[in-house]
């Protein structure tokens, strides 16, 4: 079976670090992204099965790269999981206007985590 | 064609046993086949419970495998930490995203006194108050242990009073190198979604105070060189 390309788009460093150590034992093959643009530039490069998307980043944050992800024919399918730390309240509600997928708090909780990721991934 | 057995009286009787022989066979088979279907179901209800067993043991270990993870990305993040900017940048990322702090202060012991090298979510006379050696971080220190409000976790009560700082901190640790002190880390408020500290996360603090102490040194002695 052909590993799923996971797309990890987060300007914290440790929080994508413990998102790797997570998901990398599981399968995936996974990408990462700094920011918003680079999110976007590698999404459309690479065409990443699944999306994970930090919602407060400097620049252009989640919700605008979420916006344009679905702009765009090449990455507009593509499922999206925002990573917050808001579990309520404006960005969430935005989230899901934007079209996202699902969404994770922070702290990540590595059952939720996976448990999301697996289920839009279809698996 | 009417078999002759059935009009002939005289072949009844022996088509009457054989019947008799057939039927008695029958449930014969029919009761060895309910002991199988019993025994069946109940290998079914054990397999079921060794399932249940070994999902159980899936998740427990999943969630071991996060905590340990959460860790490892602490002890590696704070040691490869080049430079004090770089240290502080980490700190805040461990306690915003694995901690759900939504305020902090880290405050840095120089010749005895507290003063605040980070803070988020709190300023002015609150923070002059924190690093007070009175304050929950000085009381810390004096305890050389991790502390947890009460109330907030089944842990050790806290060797501080929460009043001056409403509603008072989650927690503080002590940052130490060697076994001395060089400041706490003090966590004042979670994020709103954020279910108390736990278990997991007073090992993470406890992490945090360790290496976090022995990182904050090693950048000290680097700039000092």
């Amino acid at each position: 079976m052909q590993r799923k390309k996971i797309l990890l788009v987060d300007d914290s460093t440790t929080a994508l670090l413990v998102e790797q150590m997570i998901l990398g034992r599981h399968q995936y093959d996974l990408l990462e992204a700094r920011n918003g643009a680079e999110g976007i530039a590698r999404a459309t490069a690479e065409r990443p099965d699944l999306i994970l998307l930090d919602v407060v980043m400097p620049g252009l944050d989640g919700l605008e790269a979420l916006r344009r992800l679905r702009a765009e024919a090449a990455t507009r399918d593509i499922p999206v999981i925002l990573v917050t730390s808001l579990a309520e309240g404006e960005s969430l509600e935005s989230g899901w206007a934007a079209g996202c997928s699902d969404y994770v708090t922070k702290p990540v909780d590595a059952l939720d985590l996976l448990s999301k990721v697996r289920s839009c991934l279809g698996q | 064609m009417t078999p002759r057995s059935l009009t002939d009286p005289a072949a009844l009787p022996a088509l009457r046993s054989r019947l008799a022989n057939e039927l008695d066979e029958a449930r014969a088979t029919l009761a060895v086949a309910q002991v199988d279907r019993e025994r069946l179901r109940a290998d079914l209800l054990t397999l079921r419970q060794q399932l249940a067993g070994a999902c159980d043991e899936l998740v427990s270990a999943e969630d071991r495998a996060g905590q340990l993870a959460r860790q490892l990305a602490v002890v590696r993040q704070l040691h490869a930490a080049p430079d004090r900017g770089r240290l502080l940048q980490v700190f805040r990322e461990v306690a915003a995203d694995l901690l759900g702090a939504a305020a902090l202060a880290l405050l840095e012991l120089v010749e005895g006194r507290l003063h605040p090298a980070l803070a988020i979510g709190i300023e002015g006379p609150d923070l002059g108050a924190l690093t007070a050696p009175d304050g929950p971080a000085g009381l810390v220190l004096s305890a050389a242990g991790a502390a947890l409000r009460p109330g907030v976790s089944a842990f050790e009560p806290a060797p501080f009073e929460p009043a001056p700082f409403a509603p008072g901190p989650c927690a503080c640790v002590p940052l130490t190198a060697a076994g001395e002190p060089v400041g706490a880390l003090v966590v004042l408020r979670l994020a709103p979604h954020r279910p108390p500290l736990g278990e997991d996360d007073l090992a993470l603090l406890a992490l945090l105070g360790e290496h976090g102490g022995l990182a904050w040194r090693a950048t000290r002695a680097a700039e000092a060189s």
